[in-house]
């Protein structure tokens, strides 16, 4: 997942306001449909596997 | 002391040693309105005058007494000082030695946050156009505050709480004393130099005015203003504020409430994703449904839902116009054969060999056909066709009609 979380999660945006304007044909909109489920389930799952990352700078950087 | 003569070095030196002799005048507290302060350029010692309503006195301060004053002298200013009352003996100046100068009415920190906010202020480095909106999902923040106290905890707790998708980089700094402004300038460019910071976070636990004076440092309030991200000032006062919460892009009014600031909660995403993907569940299955729609309206229609009555009526409709062309074609060709008929009997009753059934006969000559009297002579053979053979005949004599 080499994307950026927020990238991913404006793109999905995006799906939901094509789909609800219905502007796309009807492949159109399956595909979208698709993509969108997968956007879902990958930003849930980084949400949820995150751990903080911390690092401290040293002071002799 | 008699009446004999002095020099002026003499009464100038006896005036001094008269002053200096009191113990009441070698540190005085006296107040008044600072004037004509100017700082020599090359000493470094500022001289100017204290008055008030009816008098006033010179004063000299040394440079070393200078350097300590926490605000900067301005004209105007009331003043409280610690002084030396004296006579310099060179001039005969009644004067003042200042060694220590406090503001009359506002504490010095206070002035000097006043004079530093004001200058800052008309420089407009506190304008709202340069604040920049912060970033709604950062992917890294900087965290500029003291590795010990409370505050680095509370503030990576928070993060870690709300957002752990976040990575932060602390950069430890010293928060208070003499050294705090220029080490946070350090840090500072250190941050503004790494690639991929989104936000940064300046800030530190509560304290007294003077724990959190080195926030009002007019050099660090300029580094500040530099940033090239978003700058969070969180110095720990719940009402008042720091020079460096006018500069920074966002104040916060504590390091918790930056680290709220500065991230979204992961269940509150989580829940934004959930109403996302509903809505894309909702609308294609509504596109689906419409599809559907469109889909049945066509096949309801008249000529898909009774198909068979269609093509009964069509197979009706081209029988019927096939025993129309059938009819007519009958009566086309009875009119014909009538017609040909009709003609036909006109034919045959012209037919000369019908004729000569009825008894006429033809008579021919040489081949020829014979209308008249007039092309036969006397003697002639002529032949007779009547209508089941020929009769050889000779002209006996001929008669003309007349």
């Amino acid at each position: 997942m080499s994307e950026k979380f927020s990238d991913k999660l404006s793109r999905l945006e995006v799906i939901s306001n094509i789909l609800e304007k219905g502007e796309c044909s009807l492949e159109e909109a399956v595909e979208l449909y698709q993509e969108g489920v997968k956007l879902a389930k990958e930003c849930n799952k980084q949400l949820n596997d995150a751990k903080q990352k911390v690092t401290t700078l040293n002071p002799e950087e | 002391m008699n009446n004999a003569v002095m020099t002026v070095s003499q009464l100038n030196r006896y005036v001094k040693s008269v002053l200096d002799g009191d113990y009441n005048l070698q540190s005085v507290f006296i107040k008044g309105e600072v004037s004509n302060f100017r700082v020599n350029f090359a000493s470094g010692h500022a001289y100017f005058t204290l008055k008030d309503d009816g008098a006033s006195i010179k004063c000299v301060m040394f440079k070393s007494d200078v350097s300590r004053v926490k605000f900067n002298v301005e004209d105007g200013l009331n003043v409280i000082c610690r002084a030396k009352v004296t006579l310099y003996e060179r001039d005969g100046n009644y004067q003042l030695y200042i060694y220590d100068m406090q503001p009359d009415g506002l504490g010095s920190l206070a002035l000097l946050f006043e004079q530093t906010k004001r200058k800052l202020e008309a420089e407009g480095l506190f304008d709202l156009s340069r604040k920049r909106p912060l970033p709604a999902f950062p992917s890294k923040i900087a965290v500029l505050t003291s590795e010990n106290g409370a505050a680095v905890y509370d503030i990576l707790n928070i993060l870690n709480r709300r957002y752990p998708l976040c990575e932060v980089l602390l950069i430890p700094v010293t928060v208070q004393g003499v050294q705090a402004p220029a080490d946070i300038c350090k840090k500072l460019e250190i941050a503004y130099n790494l690639p991929d910071i989104d936000l940064i976070i300046l800030g530190r636990g509560g304290g007294s005015a003077e724990d959190l004076s080195a926030f009002n440092d007019e050099n660090l309030a300029r580094k500040l203003a530099l940033s090239p991200f978003p700058t969070i000032s969180a110095v720990g006062h719940e009402s008042d504020f720091s020079i460096t919460d006018f500069v920074a892009d966002v104040r916060a009014s504590t390091p918790s409430a930056a680290a709220e600031l500065s991230v979204p909660q992961k269940e509150e995403i989580s829940q934004y994703i959930d109403s996302l993907s509903k809505n894309i569940l909702y609308s294609t299955n509504r596109f689906i449904e419409l599809a559907e729609l469109k889909l049945n309206s066509i096949t309801s229609g008249y000529v898909f839902k009774s198909k068979d009555a269609f093509f009964e009526s069509l197979i009706e409709k081209s029988d019927a116009v096939f025993s129309k062309i059938t009819l007519c074609f009958e009566r086309f060709m009875e009119n014909k054969s009538s017609a040909f008929l009709e003609v036909l009997g006109k034919f045959n009753a012209l037919n000369p060999l019908k004729v000569i059934e009825r008894g006429f006969s033809i008579t021919y000559k040489n081949g020829t056909q014979i209308k008249s009297v007039k092309q036969l002579e006397k003697n002639d053979n002529i032949q007779v066709k009547l209508s089941d053979g020929m009769a050889n005949c000779k002209v006996e004599s001929l008669e003309e009609l007349k």
